[in-house]
C-alpha cells in the first residue's frame, strides 16, 4: 500500500474529505464559489501575480491529485465522458489568470500613464504562408490528437438504448449540465424555454446594450469593472459551476453527492418542498388559503398574491431600485428603453441564485405556483 | 514586390513544425491501426489453427507407422505377384482373349452401321405409313404398299438387329473373361492407390499446415504470409478456410430477437469468433482424446527412428465400481463410461505426452481447452442436425451476454464468484491508462443480460419450452432436470402462492384448510407449530418466518427492543384470531362396534398404500439410517444400531433428508432412487410430498384421524389427500395406529400472555394503527371507543361468517347477497360481541399479522377469501434492473466493507444465530459467492431470505418477511434457475414449441398433473423411481429383488392398452382392478379436465415412445435390409457362410444404437450385461442385438395408437366359434389365475355354491394369527360364513416368489357330505373387463409377449414365438396367431355378453396337484 493509501486510512483524511463533501453540497458550494469570484475579482491585481497564483495553481494540481487516491473521486474523474469537464476545470483556470493578469498589468500600466501591452502591435499577417500553414498544422496535429484520445479513453460503454428504460442518472450533454440544472428549481417552461431563449436574446442584445467602447483590443478590468463582473458571473457561475454540479456532484436519482461519496442509488433524501402561499398565509397569518374569488379575481390569484406582489416588485421596482443606489451614471448614459432591457435581463439572471438559495434555505419549491395555468415560477 | 520579412512568420520553423505534427499524426494512426487490430480473439483463432496442424501433422506420423509402411509394401508385392501370376500363368490366354475381343470389336462396328441406317430408314417409312393410314384408309393402295415397305424394312432391321446383338454380346463376354483374368491385379491396384493415397493426403495436409506449427515454411516463415494475409485491407483476399486466416465470424438469426428503439431487430451472435472450434465435432474433447490416443503409435515410432525413446500410452483407468482396468492404449472407446473426472486426467495425460513430443521437435505445443474446444454436448447443441442448431438458435439465447462483442469483459461474461473474478480480471481486464477501461462491474450495472452461469443455463429452455416439462431427456442423458426442479419446486411448495408468475396460474394453496382448525389442533400446537415448524417436524415444508436473524434477540433495535417477544406476541395473536373463527366441524362418526386396532392398523399403514405419499420414519428409521450407515460409513451394523438409537428424532429427521433420495428424485433424477437388485446398496426414498408421519399421535386426535381417513374431504374440500375407500374398521385401525406415533418431548404450550406480552400486544396493535391514524385516534380505536374496534373485525369477518351462515341454505336456493351480507353481520357481531376487550384487540393483532405475513396465501384463512398474493410479482423477475435489487451492504460498493468485516458477512447465516446455524447445511462462501447478479441475489435470497436485512436499522414490520424454507443448495440453485427464466423470450414463435399440434403438449400438463397428484409415488410411468417400490422387495436366495407382481402396476404404454373412454371413467370413479394387490388405487377429487390431461397424456406417451422407437430403428432396419439383400446378392458364397450384419457396430448407427440399447436397459426389455460388448462374451452379441431389434420393432408397434382411439364395437361371432372359444379358453387354463364375470349372490349353500358366492381378496398374518378377506371382509380362523368354516388360510410363496394366497374352507358338499373346498385369490384380473377396459390389438400383443410389455408380470407367455400350445391339436385347427385371435374374440364376445365362466371347485385333497400343474407350466 502506498503512502496516500495508508494516509487515507487515518481519521484525519477522513475528517478533510468529510469537511470537503460537506462544502461541496449545493448551497455551501455555489455560494462560496460566488463570494470565491468577487474575491477574486477584487483582488485580482494581487492574486494574479505570478508568485500567488502559481503557488494555488499548484495547491490546486496537488488538491487534485491526491484526490484521485479516493476510489469514488477516482471513478467520476476518470470516466472518459467526464475528461473533457477535468480539462476545463483547468482551462477555465487558466485564462481567467491569464485574461486577467494582463489586466491587471494594463491597469496598472494606465495608472502610471504608461502605454497599454498591447499599443503598437502590429498583429497583420499574410493569409499564405502565415494563416493557412499555421491552420493546418493545427489541423495535423488536432487530428493525431484526437485519434490519440480515442485509443486512449475508448468510448465508455453504457447500457443499451431503451426508450423505456431511462439511465440513473440521465445526464444531459455536458454543455447542457448547466439547463439541466436549472429544471431543478424552475418548471420545464421556465427553465427549458424562457430562460434558454433570454440567454441567447441577451447575447444577442448586448452589443446593443453595451455601446461603451473601452476595453476593445486591449485587456483592462478597472474600465469595465460591472460588465465583466455580471459577464463572468453569468459565464462561470450560472454556466460552469452548474456544469461540474451536473457532471461531477449529481448522481444516481439526480441526488446531489460529495465528490467522495459513493453514489449509493438507494441512498434516501429528505426533499420535501413548501410553497409560497403556504408559508405566507398559514405559516405567517395562520389562516386557510383563500379559495373564495374576490370582484373579478379568481381565488387562486388571491392565493398567490404573497408571490405576485414580490415578483411583479422585483421586475417593477427593481430596476428603479438599481438606478437609485447603484446605475445612477449608467442609466443616463443608456438612457431608459435600454437600461429598462439591461435591467430586465440581469434580473432574470439573477433570478437563478435567488430562488436557489430559497430552495436551499426554506425548501420553497415555487414562488408564484398557479397550477391552474400550468404558471410556475 | 518583396514580402517584409518582418511580417512573416518564421518559415523555418513552419517547416519543423510542420513535419513533426506530420510524425505525429503518422505515428497515431499507426497505432489506431496497431490497436484496432490486436484483438484477443485472433489468439485464440491462431490456436486453433495450431491445434488443427498439430491434428495433421499427428495423422501423418500415423499414416507413415512402420506398420502402415509395411501394409503398402505388402500390397505392393501383392501386386507385383498377381502381376507376375498374370503374366505367367494367363499370358496366353490373355493374349487370345485380347484378341477375340478386338475381332468382336471390329465385327461389331460392321454389324452397328448398317443396323443403325437401317433404323432410321424404318422410322421415316413409319411416318409416311401412318399418315398414309389417317389420309386414305387402311385399304387404299397407297396405304398397303407403304405398308408393305414398312414390313420388309421392318424385317431388315430385325435381321441386322441379331446380328448386331450377337457382337455386342460376345464382347461383353470376352471383356468379362479378360477382367475376371484381371481382377486380382486390379484388387491389388486399387488397394496400393488407397494406400498410397492416404499417406500422400496426409503428408500434404501435413505440409499445408506445417508453418502454423513450426513458424517456418513459405517465404521463410509463415508469420510473414500469415501477417500480411491478416493485415488490414488485405484481409478480405485470402480464401476461406486458409489455415490461420483470421476471421470474425457472426450467426444471424432472423428467429432470435433483440429489442432496439420501438422496434425488434435480429440477433447477430459473434460468439464463434473465439468459440471458433464450438461446432466441430473433431474438438469434443472424446474425439480429440481419440485422436491423442490413436497417434501415440506413431510419434512413439517418430521419436525411435530418430534415436529416442519411444513412449507409451498412460495407464489405462478402471472401469467405475470394479477392479478391471480398460484396455491399455484404447480406453476411448470405453470414453462414455468413465467419469468426468476420469476423462478429464487422462486426457491431460494424454496431452502432456503429446505436448512433450511437440515441444521436443521444435513444434507449438497444444493448449486445449475453452474456448478451443467443441460444445460438451454436441449431440444437443449446436451442430446442424441437433435439436437446437447453433444456425437457427445461436449462443446468447441459452447463454444470454451481448452477442455482438468479441472481448471477453465486454462480450458480458459472468465471473461466479469474486475469487473467479479476481483472477479474469488480471487475464481478460483491456487497460488504459493503467485503469480497465470495461470493468465486470460496469457490465453488470449496465447489460441487462449477462451471461448465464453454467449451473443457470438451463434457465434458457423456457424461452421456447414455455411448459418446461416437456423437455425432457434426451437418451439416458438428463437435461432440463433444474430448470424442472425449480418450476416443480415453485409449484410445490408453494412460492407460487405468495408470488405471482402468470405462465402458473391457478396452482393450488398448499397449506392445509384453517377454517375448521379447532376442531383439528389445540392452541398451544398451532403457537408452538407456527413458532417453528421444523421443531416438530424437521421435515414439513412449512415455512420458518420467525426467529430469523431479523427477528433474533441480536437483531434488537431501537424501533423493535425485544423482536422476541414481539413475534411470540404476534403468534399468540395469529392463534387467536384463528381459533376465534374456526368453524365448528364434526368428525364423521364411527360405527360404535368398530374399535381401533394398532397392530392391525400398522400392517394396513404398510401395505394398503399410506406409503406413496407419506414417509414415516417412526417405522423405517432404523433400518434405513442403519442400512445407509453400514453403506455410507462402513460401519457394522451394531455400531450402526448404536448410532441410530443416540440421534434424536430431529437428527434421525434430518440424517433422512441429507441423505436419502427426495421425492423430485424419483422422477428428476430416478438413478437416484431406483432399485437395482444387482447394487450393493440404494438408498431409501424419503418423501416430504404428504407430512413424514412420525410424530402424528401427538398432533391430532383419534377421532379428527378417523373422520380424515374415511373421507379427507370432509375436514378439507380442497385437500389433495386422496380416499383410499376404507372400511370403518380399516380407517380405525389405521387411526389407531396413527395416534401411536408420538412426539412428546414438543412441548405444546401456549404462550405466556403475561403483562409484557399484552404491552407488547397493544405496542403491536399502536404501531399498526398510527401509521395509518393519529396517535390520539388510535388509542381511541384500542379502547373501543364508540364501538369503532368492534365494527372493524365485523367488517373484516362479514363476508366469511355470511358464505359459512347461509351454506346449508344456499345448497337448495338461491340466496341473495344482501341476504348473505345481513346473515354474515349478525354472526360477526355475535361472535366479536362475545369477546373480552383485551381479545378483541388481539384478535385484530391477529387478522392484521396473518396479513403481514402472509399466512393467507397458502392456507384458507375465514376472512381472507379476497385477498391477492402477497409477495413480489414474479413473473418477469429476471427482466428486473439490476439496480432494483436491494443487496443492502451486499452491494458491491460495500466490498471493501464486507471484507473487512467478515465476521458479520462472510457467512450465509450468521455464526451467532445459532438456531439458524444448525439448520443450515450452508456455512459460509457468503462473501465469495455475493456477486452482483440477479444469480447471486436469488439464490441467497432462497437460503436465507432475511440475509439483506443483515446490520439494517429497520421498523419491525418494515423488515424482510419472507419465510425460511431451509432449501438445499441444489433446490435454491434449482429455483434461482427457475426465477432466471422469468424474462421475456424475445424469440419468434417458429422457435417455440407448438405445444398444440404435438405430443410435447399433453405430455407436460400430463407430466405436472401426475407429479402434483403424486401418481408418480406408486406407478412407473415414464422413467421415474416409484417411491412406494421400496417397500416391495424381498429376499432372493442371497438377494434381494424386486417385487413386482406385487408392487402397484407398471404404466409403461398404457396408453397403447386402455381404451380411452374407460380409462376417463375409471380415474373418475376407481373400482379395483387387480384383487391380488393389496396396495390400493386410490380415489382422486379429479375434474373431467384432470381426467381428460391424464388420458391424453398416456395416449401421447405411447405415440411419443412409438415415435420415438421408430425414429431409431429406421435406420438400423434400412441397414439391416440392405445388408441382407447384399448379401443374398453376392455370388460365391452361401448364405449361411456369411455372418449375419453386425448392425450395432456400424459407426453410422452409434447414435441410434445406443438409443435402442439405453432404452431396452432401461425398460428392462433387455440386460445391460447382455449387450455390453465389454461383458457379453462375442459370440452371444449377435444373438443378444437380434433380439432387441425383435423386441423393441414389437414394442414400437404395439405402442403405436392414436388419441382419441376409440374401440370398435366388438361383432360377435357365432354361436359355435363362441363355444369354440370357451373350449379352447378352459383347456388353457386361463382361470387357475384370472376371474371371469362377477360372483353371484349369496348365501351359499352348498360348496359349490360358494365358491361362487365367497372370493378370497388376500390373507394377512400366519398360521392360528392369519386372518382371510373375503369379498373385502376380514375373517380369523374358525369364522363361519354360510355354514362354511375356515379351517386354514396361508400365503406361501414359491421359488419364484410369487405368492400363492389360499384358504381352505370346510362345508357341506353338493351331495351333502362335509368336504373341504379351496379358495385361491384370483392373481390376474377379471377378464369380463377386458372388453370395454383393453384395446384388441393390444391383448393380443399381450398373448404374444406379456414379460415385454409389462417386465415382472405373472402372466406366463403361452405363445412362444407364436407358436400355440396347442399347435396340432386337431380339435383346434389353425396356426398360433389363429388361436390367439380366438381367444381375443371370445374375451369380447364374452364381456359383450356379460357371461359369466363358473370357477371350477377345487378340493382341498387337490391342492398339491394344483401346485404342480403351476409349477410344471412355469
Amino acid at each position: 500500500m502506498n503512502g496516500m493509501g495508508l494516509l487515507a486510512e487515518g481519521g484525519m483524511l477522513e475528517g478533510i474529505k468529510h469537511a470537503i463533501n460537506t462544502v461541496c453540497q449545493p448551497a455551501p458550494f455555489f455560494i462560496l464559489s460566488s463570494l470565491a469570484l468577487f474575491a477574486f475579482l477584487y483582488g485580482y491585481r494581487t492574486l494574479t501575480q505570478p508568485k500567488v497564483a502559481g503557488p494555488l495553481a499548484a495547491a490546486f494540481v496537488v488538491f487534485f491529485l491526491a484526490s484521485c487516491f479516493d476510489p469514488n473521486f477516482l471513478l467520476i474523474v476518470k470516466k472518459p465522458d467526464n475528461v473533457p469537464i477535468v480539462m476545463m476545470i483547468f482551462f477555465i483556470g487558466f485564462f481567467f489568470w491569464l485574461a486577467f493578469r494582463q489586466a491587471a498589468v494594463n491597469d496598472e500600466r494606465m495608472e502610471k500613464g504608461e502605454p497599454l501591452m498591447e499599443a503598437g502591435a502590429d498583429d497583420k499577417v499574410l493569409v499564405w504562408p502565415d494563416l493557412v500553414y499555421t491552420e493546418l498544422i493545427s489541423l495535423v496535429l488536432c487530428t493525431a490528437f484526437l485519434t490519440v484520445w480515442a485509443i486512449v479513453l475508448r468510448a465508455p460503454l453504457e447500457q443499451p438504448a431503451d426508450p423505456n428504460v431511462a439511465p440513473n442518472p440521465a445526464k444531459a450533454p455536458w454543455y447542457f449540465l448547466g439547463l439541466q440544472e436549472m429544471l431543478v428549481y424552475f418548471d420545464p417552461w421556465l427553465a427549458g424555454v424562457v430562460l434558454p431563449g433570454l440567454i441567447i436574446v441577451g447575447l444577442i442584445a448586448i452589443p446593443y446594450i453595451d455601446k461603451n467602447p473601452k476595453g476593445n483590443g486591449y485587456y483592462t478590468f478597472k474600465e469595465r469593472p460591472f460588465a465583466i463582473s455580471m459577464f463572468l458571473y453569468g459565464f462561470g457561475i450560472l454556466w460552469v459551476v452548474l456544469i461540474i454540479f451536473g457532471t461531477f456532484l449529481r448522481g444516481p436519482n439526480w441526488n446531489f453527492f460529495g465528490p467522495y461519496e459513493f453514489w449509493d442509488l438507494h441512498r434516501p433524501m429528505a426533499l420535501l418542498n413548501t410553497e409560497m402561499h403556504d408559508l405566507f398565509w398559514i405559516g405567517m397569518l395562520g389562516r386557510a388559503l383563500p379559495t373564495e374569488s374576490a370582484a373579478f379575481v379568481p381565488g387562486y390569484l388571491i392565493r398567490e398574491l404573497p408571490g405576485i406582489i414580490p415578483l411583479v416588485g422585483y421586475f417593477v421596482v427593481g430596476p428603479l431600485v438599481l438606478r437609485a443606489l447603484f446605475f445612477r451614471k449608467l442609466y443616463n448614459q443608456m438612457g431608459f428603453a435600454r437600461y429598462s432591457v439591461m435591467a430586465t435581463l440581469l434580473l432574470v439572471m439573477l433570478l437563478m441564485p435567488i430562488k436557489m438559495v430559497l430552495r436551499w434555505s426554506l425548501n420553497l419549491h415555487y414562488i408564484v405556483g398557479i397550477t391552474e395555468w400550468f404558471f410556475n415560477v | 514586390m518583396p514580402i517584409p520579412e518582418e511580417r512573416l512568420h518564421n518559415r523555418d520553423r513552419l517547416n519543423r513544425w510542420f513535419a513533426v505534427s506530420s510524425i505525429l499524426m503518422t505515428v497515431s494512426l499507426f497505432w489506431m491501426i496497431e490497436v484496432d487490430y490486436a484483438r484477443p480473439w485472433r489468439d485464440f483463432q491462431d490456436r486453433y489453427a495450431v491445434t488443427k496442424a498439430a491434428v495433421a501433422h499427428l495423422d501423418y506420423l500415423n499414416a507413415i507407422r512402420d506398420e502402415k509402411v509395411s501394409e503398402l509394401k505388402e500390397a505392393e508385392q501383392r501386386l507385383a505377384d498377381a502381376r507376375d501370376y498374370l503374366e505367367k500363368t494367363g499370358a496366353v490366354e490373355r493374349e487370345r482373349l485380347s484378341t477375340e475381343l478386338a475381332h468382336a470389336e471390329l465385327e461389331f462396328r460392321k454389324a452397328d452401321a448398317p443396323f443403325s441406317k437401317a433404323f432410321q430408314v424404318l422410322e421415316v417409312t413409319k411416318d409416311t405409313y401412318e399418315k398414309r393410314l389417317g389420309e386414305f384408309g387402311p385399304e387404299h393402295a397407297i396405304t398397303r404398299a407403304a405398308h408393305e415397305q414398312f414390313q420388309s424394312e421392318e424385317d431388315e432391321v430385325e435381321r441386322l438387329k441379331k446380328d448386331k446383338e450377337h457382337w455386342e454380346d460376345e464382347k461383353r463376354s470376352l471383356t468379362n473373361r479378360l477382367r475376371d483374368l484381371e481382377k486380382g491385379v486390379r484388387a491389388a491396384e486399387k488397394r496400393v492407390a488407397e494406400l498410397k493415397q492416404t499417406a500422400e493426403a496426409a503428408l500434404q495436409k501435413d505440409q499445408q499446415f506445417r508453418g502454423v506449427l513450426t513458424d517456418e515454411g513459405l517465404l521463410g516463415g509463415l508469420p510473414v504470409v500469415k501477417t500480411v494475409m491478416n493485415m488490414p485491407l488485405l484481409d478480405f483476399a485470402a480464401p476461406k478456410n486458409t489455415p490461420a486466416r483470421h476471421q470474425v465470424n457472426q450467426l444471424v438469426l432472423p428467429d432470435v430477437r433483440q429489442r432496439l428503439n420501438y422496434l425488434e431487430s435480429y440477433t447477430t451472435d459473434r460468439c464463434t469468433t473465439c468459440h471458433v472450434a464450438i461446432a466441430d465435432p473433431e474438438f469434443s474433447k472424446e474425439e480429440l482424446a481419440r485422436k491423442l490416443e490413436r497417434s501415440l503409435p506413431g510419434i512413439s515410432e517418430a521419436l525411435q527412428r530418430s534415436g529416442q525413446a519411444g513412449i507409451s500410452p498412460p495407464a489405462p483407468p478402471m472401469v467405475a465400481g470394479t477392479n478391471v482396468a480398460l484396455p491399455a492404449g484404447r480406453v476411448t472407446d470405453h470414453w462414455t463410461e468413465l467419469s468426468r473426472e476420469q476423462q478429464n486426467a487422462y486426457f491431460d495425460e494424454l496431452l502432456s505426452l503429446v505436448n512433450g513430443y511437440l515441444k521436443s521437435t521444435g513444434r507449438k505445443t497444444l493448449d486445449l481447452r475453452q474456448p478451443v474446444l467443441a460444445h460438451p454436448d454436441l449431440e444437443l447443441y449446436v451442430t446442424v442436425d441437433s435439436p437446437h442448431p447453433m444456425a437457427k438458435i445461436g449462443c446468447t439465447v441459452c447463454h444470454e451476454g451481448n452477442p455482438q462483442e468479441t472481448d471477453f469483459v465486454q462480450a458480458a461474461h459472468s465471473p461466479p464468484t469474486h475469487a473467479v473474478q479476481k483472477k479474469w480480471e488480471e487475464e481478460y481486464y483491456l487497460h488504459e491508462l493503467g485503469v480497465p477501461n470495461v470493468t465486470f462491474e460496469t457490465i453488470a450495472h449496465y447489460w441487462d443480460r449477462p451471461m448465464r452461469l453454467p449451473q443457470h443455463t438451463e434457465a434458457g429452455c423456457a424461452k421456447c419450452h414455455t411448459q418446461v416439462a416437456d423437455i425432457s431427456r434426451f437418451e439416458s442423458e438428463r437435461v432440463g432436470t433444474r430448470i424442472n426442479l425449480g418450476q416443480h419446486l415453485f409449484r410445490e411448495i408453494g412460492c407460487i402462492n405468495c408470488h405471482n408468475v402468470d405462465s402458473l396460474k391457478g396452482s393450488r394453496r398448499v397449506g392445509p384448510d384453517l377454517t375448521s382448525v379447532a376442531a383439528k389442533l389445540k392452541p398451544g400446537f398451532v403457537q408452538q407449530w407456527a413458532y417453528f415448524p421444523q421443531k416438530f417436524r424437521p421435515t414439513t415444508r412449512m415455512p420458518h418466518f420467525f426467529g430469523q436473524e431479523n427477528s433474533l434477540p441480536e437483531s434488537r433495535n431501537q424501533f423493535d427492543p425485544d423482536p422476541v417477544l414481539r413475534t411470540q406476541t404476534e403468534v399468540a395473536a395469529i392463534s387467536k384470531y384463528l381459533f376465534t373463527v374456526s368453524a365448528s366441524w364434526a368428525p364423521l362418526k364411527k360405527p360404535d362396534d368398530v374399535q381401533g386396532d394398532a397392530e392391525r392398523g400398522r400392517e394396513l399403514f404398510r401395505s394398503v398404500g399410506c406409503l406413496g405419499c407419506h414417509s414415516n420414519l417412526a417405522e423405517f428409521g432404523e433400518e434405513w439410517i442403519t442400512r445407509d450407515l453400514i453403506h455410507g460409513e462402513k460401519l457394522d451394523k451394531e455400531t450402526a444400531t448404536h448410532r441410530y438409537k443416540g440421534m434424536t428424532t430431529e437428527q434421525r429427521e434430518r440424517y433422512a433428508m441429507e441423505h436419502f433420495a427426495t421425492q423430485a428424485d424419483t422422477f428428476f433424477r430416478p438413478e437416484k432412487a431406483k432399485f437395482d437388485p444387482d447394487a450393493p446398496y440404494t438408498a431409501a426414498t424419503f418423501s416430504r410430498f404428504a407430512p413424514e408421519l412420525s410424530g402424528v399421535g401427538s398432533k391430532v386426535s383419534f377421532e379428527w384421524l378417523y373422520s380424515w381417513l374415511i373421507e379427507p374431504t370432509h375436514y378439507s374440500p380442497d385437500t389433495k389427500m386422496p380416499s383410499l375407500r376404507l372400511t370403518p374398521g380399516e380407517a380405525a385401525d389405521i387411526a389407531a395406529f396413527l395416534t401411536t406415533l408420538k412426539r412428546d418431548e414438543f412441548v405444546q404450550r401456549e404462550f405466556e400472555m403475561n403483562k409484557a406480552a399484552w404491552d407488547m400486544a397493544d405496542g403491536i396493535m399502536f404501531t399498526l394503527l398510527s401509521a395509518q391514524r393519529s396517535e390520539k385516534s388510535s388509542q381511541a380505536m384500542m379502547r373501543d371507543e364508540g364501538d369503532e374496534l368492534t365494527q372493524t373485525l365485523v367488517r373484516l369477518l362479514t363476508d366469511s361468517l355470511g358464505e359459512r351462515a347461509t351454506k346449508d341454505a344456499s345448497a337448495t336456493r338461491f340466496v341473495t347477497p344482501a341476504e348473505k351480507r345481513q346473515a354474515g353481520e349478525q354472526a360477526a357481531y355475535d361472535l366479536v360481541r362475545g369477546l373480552s376487550p383485551e381479545d378483541k384487540k388481539l384478535v385484530y393483532v391477529g387478522n392484521k399479522m396473518i396479513g403481514h405475513y402472509g399466512c393467507y396465501a397458502c392456507h384458507i384463512i375465514p376472512g381472507f377469501e379476497k385477498t391477492t398474493e402477497p409477495g413480489t410479482d414474479l413473473s418477469a423477475w429476471a427482466e428486473k434492473p439490476i439496480t432494483q435489487l436491494d443487496f443492502a451492504f451486499y452491494d458491491h460498493a460495500f466490498h471493501h466493507m464486507r471484507e473487512e468485516k467478515a465476521d458479520v458477512f462472510g457467512f450465509v447465516y450468521p455464526r451467532d444465530a445459532k438456531e439458524l446455524n444448525h439448520w443450515s447445511p450452508i456455512d459460509d462462501a457468503a462473501k465469495e459467492e455475493i456477486t452482483h447478479t440477479h444469480g447471486a441475489f436469488a439464490k441467497h435470497k432462497m437460503l436465507n431470505p432475511r440475509i439483506w436485512d443483515r446490520e439494517k436499522i429497520k421498523r419491525p414490520y418494515d423488515k424482510l418477511k419472507m419465510p425460511n424454507f431451509y432449501f438445499s443448495e441444489e433446490e435454491a440453485e434449482a429455483l434461482t434457475t427457475y426465477l432466471l427464466s422469468r424474462i421475456p423470450p424475445r424469440v419468434t414463435d417458429s422457435l417455440k414449441v407448438n405445444y398444440q399440434g404435438d405430443e410435447l403438449g399433453p405430455i407436460a400438463k400430463g407430466r405436472n398433473l401426475t407429479r402434483e397428484l403424486n401418481c408418480v409415488g406408486c406407478h412407473q410411468i415414464e422413467d421415474n423411481a416409484p417411491m412406494v417400490q421400496q417397500y416391495f422387495r424381498r429376499q432372493q436366495g442371497d438377494r434381494q429383488v424386486f417385487d413386482q407382481t406385487n408392487a402397484p402396476p407398471l404404466l409403461w404404454g398404457e396408453g397403447a392398452k386402455v381404451q380411452h373412454q374407460w380409462f376417463h371413467h375409471f380415474l373418475q370413479q376407481v373400482e379395483p382392478l387387480r384383487p391380488w394387490l393389496s396396495i390400493r388405487m386410490p380415489s382422486f377429487h379429479l375434474t373431467g379436465d384432470e381426467a381428460t390431461t391424464l388420458v391424453e397424456y398416456f395416449a401421447a406417451l405411447s405415440r411419443h415412445d412409438s415415435d420415438k422407437l421408430a425414429g431409431a430403428l429406421a435406420p438400423v432396419e434400412a441397414f439391416v435390409k440392405e445388408s441382407t439383400a447384399a448379401g443374398a446378392n453376392s455370388t460365391g458364397k452361401t448364405q449361411s457362410e456369411k455372418s449375419p450384419p453386425k448392425w450395432y457396430e456400424q459407426d453410422t448407427l452409434r447414435e441410434s444404437t445406443a438409443f435402442l440399447r439405453n432404452w431396452a436397459v432401461e425398460r428392462s426389455v433387455m440386460r445391460k450385461a447382455d449387450l455390453d460388448p465389454l461383458t457379453a462374451s462375442p459370440d452371444r452379441l449377435p444373438a443378444a442385438y437380434d433380439k432387441l431389434l425383435k423386441r423393441t420393432r414389437f414394442l414400437r408397434d404395439l405402442y403405436d395408437v392414436d388419441y382419441p382411439f376409440i374401440e370398435p364395437p366388438t361383432p360377435l361371432s357365432s354361436p359355435e366359434r363362441h363355444a369354440l372359444g370357451t373350449r379352447f379358453f378352459n383347456d388353457m387354463g386361463c382361470l387357475k389365475c384370472h376371474v371371469l364375470g362377477r360372483m353371484l349372490p349369496g348365501p351359499a349353500k352348498n360348496t359349490d355354491e360358494f365358491v361362487q358366492v365367497y372370493r378370497l381378496d388376500g390373507v394377512r398374518g400366519d398360521g392360528e394369527q392369519a386372518v382371510a378377506l373375503i369379498n373385502e371382509k376380514p375373517y380369523p380362523i374358525g369364522s363361519i360364513i354360510d355354514g362354511h368354516k375356515l379351517v386354514s388360510a396361508s400365503n406361501t410363496y414359491n421359488a419364484s416368489g410369487d405368492v400363492d394366497t389360499k384358504a381352505i374352507f370346510e362345508g357341506p358338499g353338493a351331495a351333502g357330505a362335509t368336504e373341504r373346498v379351496l379358495l385361491v385369490a384370483a392373481s390376474a384380473p377379471n377378464l369380463s373387463l377386458t372388453q370395454q377396459r383393453l384395446r384388441r390389438g393390444w391383448v393380443y400383443g399381450w398373448m404374444l409377449e406379456p414379460q415385454l410389455i409389462q417386465p415382472g408380470t405373472k402372466m406366463p407367455q403361452n405363445f412362444v414365438d407364436g407358436v400355440s400350445p396347442y399347435a396340432g391339436d386337431e380339435r383346434y385347427p389353425g396356426t398360433g396367431v389363429e388361436h390367439i385371435n380366438l381367444l381375443v374374440d371370445f374375451l369380447y364376445d364374452a364381456g359383450a355378453k356379460s357371461d359369466r365362466m363358473p370357477l371350477p371347485k377345487l378340493m382341498a385333497a387337490e391342492e398339491s396337484e394344483f401346485g404342480e400343474e403351476e409349477e410344471f407350466e412355469e
